[in-house]
Formats: structure tokens, sequence, C-alpha cells
């Protein structure tokens, strides 16, 4: 198990806790225990000192006996030495009877003491509790006084009985902690063990993932996992799609490089050996047709080269109307003809902007909205400005339905028209030119089932404030 | 036989038709992959040529839709893509084999004659039968140990004979043929192809099949 893991953490911090709270629970028990023995004890030397002043009282002994009447008192055995339960119950007594000792004095003479209350203390003649230390064993002394007979009878117990049983009870406490510790802490493992499984399940499924093999991670994990299968689900779909976009970009690329120089080869090899007038002709004409694509194509791929490195442009005002005039004369006469141009041009609108960029924008949103219109169609081109931006407007009737998420993709091209001698490359470049000028370029289809194109540039110079 | 070739790009598919002709096909162009679908369930061809990068989607469907059809006529793959999987996925969905653009002739040239030879059963481009030696790469024809020159029509039609002998060719298989579907079927021009091949080889060699077609006969004179 790595250190830096939550299992590991887990266990580490539930096995300090449950140690903790269960020293702590036996501390307590101990202290507990140790002040309800001392209540116990000090009462049973009261008890005994008063029981045995009555005796005294009740039956005085004889005033001859020139010594003091010795008690026996039953083998006294060692500390912290194991006997059973049968042991400690005597047929004469209990072991511990022995180590509750005492003396009884009349006027100043000892008439009495119990066997091991030789070593006794001087008692304290004062009524109540003493601790007195003697030859380093710490006792605890009662001191009764009757009166009537001038009779003081003092019982004495040692301190470290009172311990060893404490101990004794604190010891049963640690003991089945110490016990459970390791049947618990094990259970404890296979817990976070199986709650942890939906974890490793996820890290296992993430991890078996290849760019072949992104499909989304579907398992039944627990409402925590869940957000997180989400996010990496949704991470999955965008990288398949970035994917799924380079695998079609590779692929539309090697199409449109790879046709013309196919045509350019097949052509030339049938030149070789063709002897048909007419052969010759038609080959020459493919390809020169095809040169024709592919220094096209190559033009384009080279402006989107440069504009991919192009960080800034010259901008300057300028005025709408003459650019789009402009962009019109380019167009070929063919297209031109092709459908009726309808121009509301407000010919106040000014655009910020590099006049050749920005002219090389119309001319391919024009071309494309007469080359995919209807024949005879109406192409409208509408202008406007309102406050610092400046709107283009240019709606054909379509021939054909574009899939307007990929437009302006590279190398895209509308399946009824990859024979058009365009390469799929001119929406991308405008897409490009509109993004360097901070502009805005849209397509909606319309009624007359051909395209709207949006164009939004900027009148006028970031912080300057229009007229 | 017929080639029936399914490509988009009008120069491409141009000079494809140039070189299948010279090569004695008769290529019949189709451009979209539902055209294509249609004429590869409707007629047969000795061999289907097919660009994968079609317009109109996905030329490896088309693909499946004839295989799963039953049919077996060899498809041989055009593509612009070099990566591995696209060959695979191609080759896997039922291609015989594919050429990468740009295409050189004498390749594409060398694999259909191996397509076709493996088609048609055979270890070589040479043709024997009836005493008439056929040669599939370089025209070359002999009969009877004696050389005999051969128009581009009359090859057509003999190596279609040679391939179906003792089999009845209608008149119309024989104009689609030489002359494809724009051809001009009110002329008599495939009498006049088996008259000359008559006259060529021998006049026993190709029967008339009266108010049916044409048969070539590999025991006659007997």
């Amino acid at each position: 198990m790595a250190i830096n893991s939550i299992k590991f953490y887990l266990l580490l911090g539930i096995n300090l806790l449950m140690l903790g709270t269960l020293s702590l629970n036996a501390w307590i028990s101990y202290h507990d225990a140790l002040h309800e023995l001392d209540e116990i004890y000090d009462a049973e030397l009261a008890r005994s000192a008063k029981l045995i002043s009555l005796l005294l009282s009740s039956n005085p002994l004889p005033q001859t006996n020139t010594e003091p009447l010795v008690i026996a008192v039953p083998h006294i055995t060692e500390m912290g030495e194991a006997l059973s339960a049968q042991q400690e119950r005597l047929l004469d007594g209990h072991k511990y009877e022995g180590k509750i000792a005492f003396q009884a004095q009349q006027g100043d003479k000892l008439i009495m003491l119990s066997e091991n209350a030789l070593q006794f203390p001087t008692p304290k003649r004062e009524a109540g509790y003493h601790e007195i230390t003697e030859h380093g064993t710490l006792w605890v002394t009662f001191s009764y006084f009757v009166p009537e007979h001038n009779l003081w009878v003092f019982t004495a117990q040692r301190e470290d009985i009172r311990e060893e049983l404490g101990a004794h009870i604190a010891q049963a406490q640690v003991r089945p902690i110490l016990f459970m510790m390791l049947p618990l802490s094990l259970l404890i493992y296979l817990v976070i063990k199986l709650v942890l499984r939906p974890l490793n399940q996820l890290q296992q499924q993430v991890a078996n993932k290849t760019p072949e093999q992104l499909h989304e991670i579907q398992l039944a994990l627990p409402s925590e996992l869940q957000p997180i299968q989400g996010a990496i689900n949704s991470l999955l779909q965008r990288i398949r799609r970035y994917l799924q976009q380079e695998k079609r970009f590779v692929a539309d690329a090697s199409h449109e490089l790879r046709t013309p120089l196919s045509i350019l080869q097949l052509h030339a090899q049938n030149l070789s050996s063709a002897k048909d007038p007419v052969e010759i002709a038609e080959a020459i004409n493919a390809i020169t047709e095809g040169s024709k694509r592919m220094s096209h194509l190559v033009d384009q791929l080279l402006s989107i080269a440069r504009l991919d490195h192009l960080r800034q442009i010259n901008c300057a005002i300028v005025a709408l109307t003459p650019l789009l005039h402009q962009s019109l004369s380019q167009l070929p006469i063919k297209l031109l003809d092709k459908v009726n141009w309808q121009l509301e041009l407000d010919n106040s609108c000014e655009v910020y902007g590099d006049s050749t960029l920005l002219q090389s924008v119309l001319r391919n949103v024009l071309d494309n909205a007469a080359k995919y219109s209807v024949t005879d169609g109406v192409v409208q081109v509408t202008t406007q400005q309102n406050a610092e931006i400046t709107t283009i407007r240019i709606s054909n009737g379509g021939a054909v339905e574009p899939d307007i998420s990929r437009l302006g993709d590279r190398f895209y091209r509308h399946q009824q028209h990859q024979n058009s001698d365009g390469a799929g490359l001119g929406l991308s470049i405008v897409k490009h030119i509109v993004a360097l000028h901070h502009g805005q370029l849209s397509f909606k289809r319309n009624s007359a089932g051909g395209l709207d194109v949006t164009l939004t540039l900027p009148a006028a110079a970031p912080g300057e404030n229009h007229r | 036989m017929r080639i029936l070739l399914v490509e988009d790009d009008e120069l491409l598919a141009k000079g494809m038709i140039t070189r299948l002709k010279r090569m004695g096909y008769q290529p019949e162009l189709c451009t979209t992959g539902s055209q294509a679908l249609l004429a590869a369930q409707g007629s047969s061809f000795e061999l289907m040529i097919l660009d994968l990068g079609l317009p109109d989607g996905f030329a490896l469907d088309i693909i499946r839709q004839l295989r799963h059809g039953g049919v077996t006529m060899p498809i041989l793959v055009l593509t612009a893509q070099s990566q591995l999987e696209t060959k695979l996925t191609a080759l896997n969905s039922g291609a015989d084999d594919y050429l990468v653009k740009p295409i050189d002739v004498l390749e594409l040239e060398a694999r259909i004659r191996v397509l076709c030879r493996r088609q048609q059963q055979r270890t070589d481009d040479n043709l024997q039968l009836a005493g008439i030696s056929l040669n599939l790469q370089n025209h070359h024809c002999q009969f009877q140990q004696q050389d005999v020159n051969l128009t581009l029509r009359e090859f057509m039609l003999l190596k279609e004979f040679m391939l179906k002998p003792d089999r009845i060719l209608s008149r119309q298989q024989l104009e689609e043929l030489s002359y494809g579907w724009d051809g001009d079927n009110e002329s008599n021009a495939i009498e006049v192809h088996i008259h000359n091949l008559r006259k060529k080889l021998s006049a026993d060699v190709i029967k008339t099949v009266r108010g049916v077609g044409y048969m070539l006969v590999t025991q006659y004179g007997h």
C-alpha cells in the first residue's frame, strides 16, 4: 500500500482514533475505580475502628495485662503475587484482611494490636484520616477516640494495596483493547478496501483508455464518484471529437492534395503513349486543369500559413461600400451573371480593419453566395452600422444545404460540389481573417433554402469614440 | 468485359477511362455511390474500381452492401489516405485490393490484371482455346501458331468469347461490352466485327445462334 494513499490515511486515522478513544476510556475507568476503592477502604477503616472500639468498650480487657494483646492475622501475600479466586477467599479470611492493621490505646497504654501492626507508624492522636509515611511506605490511617473509656483506636492500611487493586481494574480494561485492536484493524482494512473498490474500478477503466478505445465509462458508482465519472466521460467525448476532427482533416487534406497529383500523373503517363490527337489534346488539357487546381490549392494553403503567423494587422477606418464594389468586381463574370445581385448598402458604413484582407473576405463570401445559389436566384447584400459595429449580411437562395457546423472547416466542401474548383479552404481563410479583426461570422439557413451569412466587424478602433 | 469505375473527380475519371479503354476494357463511370450501387447490382462487371473519397458518403458501405448481396466481382479501392487504418478497413469491408493516390498507371494495370486473373482462376494472362492464343497483357493473338492482328474492339470481343467458351452471348451483351451504355445500338457494328474475326481466325470458330446471339465453339470442324 502506498504511503500517500486514501486507504493508508483512512486506516491510520481510524486506528489511531480507536486506540486513543479506548485508552482514554481505560484511563478514566482506572481513576474512577481508584476513587471508588479509596472510598470503600476509607469506610472500611472507619467501620473497623468503630467495631474495635465498641468491642473494647463493652468487653474491656483485664487491667492486669501488662503486655498488649497481639491478634494474629493470616499470612500476608506479597504484592503483585498472583492468586486464584480460591486462594483469595481463605477459610479464615481474605488475603487483603491482613493488610488492615489496628492498634488500641487506653490512656497512654497500648492494650491491643494486630500482628501486622508491629511495623505500624506512630499513630496520630487526632480524630480522622491521616496519611503517614513510615519506612518508605505510605499508610492511610484512621484515628477514633472514645472519651468515656479514654480509648484511642487506630486502623491503618497500606496505600499500595489500593493501587494494586486499581491496577487490576485498569488491566482488565486494557486487555480487551489490546486483544481487539488487531482483528478490528483487519476488519477496518477490509471495509475500507470494499468501500474504495469502485475507485479502483474507475482507475482501471481510465488506465485502459487508448486513442482507439475512448468509449464512455459506464460503471455503477456511488454518488460521490458519479460526477468524476461524468467529468471523465465528457473529457473522453471531447478527445474523441477532437481525434475525429483530426482524422477528417487528414482525410480531406490528403484527398484534396493527392487527387490533383493523381490527375497530373495519370494524364502525363497517358500522354507518353498516346497516338490519337484527340487523346493528346485531352491529356494536355487535363494536365493544365490539374496544375491550375494544384496552384490554387497551394496559394490558399500558403495564405493560411501566413495568416497563422500573422499576429498584427494594419488597421484603418475603411469605407465599406467601395470595398464591396471592388470585391464584386473581382468575381468571375460567370458568377456575376449567374445571379441577380440586390445591394442595399448604407453608404456611410465604415469598418476598422485591413482593407486587403477584408476584400478577400468579402470576395470569398460573395463568390460562395453566387456559386452555391440557384441559377438566376437573388443574392442580397445588406450593410448597416449601429454604434461601434458594422454588420454585413449576405443571403442567397441556396441550391444546396451545407452542414453548417462544418462550414469554415479546412477542406470542407459540400458533397454535391466536390467537383467545383475550390478546395474547401476559402471559408476557413475568411474565418481566420474575421477572427484577426475581432469580428464575428455566423451562418443561418433562410426561408429561401439558402444561407444567411452575417459578418460583424468593428466600425472604429477599440477605445475610440464613434463620431 | 466491362469495368465499373466509381470516381467523382471528372479529370481523374477521364484519364482512367482513356487508360482502361486502351487496356481493352469498356469502363462505365459512376460519380456517386448510389449510382454505383445500382449499376453493380443491375449488371455484371469484371471489376470495380472505387474511389474511397466519394462525395455522397461512404464508399465502404457500398462495398459492404455489395458483398452482403452476394456480389463477388473484385473491388479495387483507390484512396488518398496512406494510413494503415484506412487500408485495413477497406480490405476488411470486402475490398480485394487498394491503391493509394497518386496512382501509377502501370501499377493500376498490373493490379487490374491480377484481380481478374484470380477471379477467373487463371495463372497467367494467356488465354488458349480452340487453337487461339490471346495474351491479355499485350493483346497479342495467334491462331494456329500464326500471328493475327486484332483491332481493340475485336480484341474485346474475342476475349469475352474466350472467357465464356461454348456459351451463347447475346447481341445486346456484346454491344454493351464494346460500346458501353452510351453506345450506338442501331448500327450493325457487332456483326461487322464478328465477320472480321471470322475472317482473321476461322469461319467455324464463332457460330451464329439464330435469333439469340453468338457462341465460340471449342470443338469446331468435327
